[in-house]
């Protein structure tokens, strides 16, 4: 499967994909005012993924400054995606990084994981000096 | 507007610490420009991170929200842009971060004024603790119906700005000019 980069924009967050390193990247803000054309394409291309390779272990790195209300239910459709290729037997981690005094994402990350047991996350917090 | 009131404008609007402010149409790249210049405007300001955080979420969420759900306005076509404003601001000196405060208005269908009643009434009630609560329900709720995003934003929006603000969230229903008294003019307040 190839790798899959799509480009930070100003309303979107840039998303790398390297499926041969079992690994998802996605950092910056995400806004827009329709999320689903945003998080269509990369659910279905993981959703792919996870169906052809059943990896072993997997890992999304995620990095967000800011995300819009409407856009946490794509993101909590990702985390379900992640929920189910854990449940399969790949070894599932989000590592969770963020402003140590952005109270918001922090509890985002605890929020979208609360129903989902088989991802493991990784809070790391980063101080901005 | 010629000089002199342009200067009484601006008096009035520094009086009230007015930063941005914009009435018009909204579309996706009219917000999504409207949010560089804020996010350029706050980078000036010296506030802590979480506070101009708040301020720029609140923005989004207000700007988005009228831009799903802003009834036409009377005389428009169906196809017309909703329309609406915002204005964002910063309270004069006195308390230790500055207070920041931020005004939405729009029209909305007559039909919408009893549930946005009810919504904004239950929400000015809640502890915080009990927002985080409703937020994380709504979450997993809105995940489960229907896939039509604009229908399920609604509720995270107005909990998401409830949320990071730092007062209970104000609102207010106005008649318009609608000589069909089909649509009221709907105004929400947060401070931050």
């Amino acid at each position: 499967m190839q790798n899959l980069h799509i480009e930070r924009s100003n309303v979107t967050p840039e998303i790398l994909f390297m499926p041969a390193q079992q690994r998802l990247e996605i950092s910056g803000e995400c806004y827009p005012e329709n999320p689903l054309p945003f998080f269509q394409p990369l659910l279905q291309t993981l959703h792919t993924y996870f169906e052809k390779e059943r990896p072993t272990r997997f890992e999304a790195r995620m990095q967000l400054q800011y995300i819009n209300s409407a856009s946490t239910m794509g993101l909590r459709s990702l985390f379900s995606l992640l929920n189910s290729a854990g449940k399969k037997g790949t070894d599932t981690r989000v590592l969770w990084t963020y402003d140590a005094e952005d109270d918001a994402i922090e509890e985002l990350g605890l929020d979208l994981v609360e129903d989902f047991h088989h991802v493991l996350l990784e809070r790391q917090p980063l101080s901005v000096a | 507007m010629n000089p002199p009131d342009f200067e009484r404008f601006q008096v009035s609007a520094q009086d009230h610490g007015v930063l941005f402010y914009y009435v018009g149409e909204f579309t996706a790249p009219m917000v999504s420009a409207a949010a560089d210049t804020l996010k350029a405007r706050l980078a000036t300001e010296d506030a802590s991170g979480p506070a101009k955080r708040k301020v720029f979420s609140t923005f989004v969420e207000m700007a988005q929200n009228i831009l799903h759900y802003a009834a036409p306005s009377p005389g428009d076509g169906a196809q017309a842009s909703p329309r609406g404003a915002i204005a964002v601001g910063r309270l004069a000196e006195g308390s230790t971060d500055g207070q920041y405060w931020l005004v939405c208005s729009n029209p909305v269908t007559v039909e919408h004024v009893a549930r946005l009643t009810d919504k904004l009434t239950a929400l000015r009630a809640m502890s915080l603790e009990e927002i985080k609560q409703s937020y994380r329900e709504q979450l997993r709720n809105d995940a489960h119906t229907s896939t039509d995003t604009q229908s399920c934003g609604a509720g995270l929006g107005l909990l998401t700005m409830a949320r990071d603000a730092s007062a209970p969230l104000e609102f207010s229903f106005a008649s318009t000019s609608d000589p069909h008294d089909r649509t009221a003019l709907f105004h929400v307040k947060a401070r931050i």
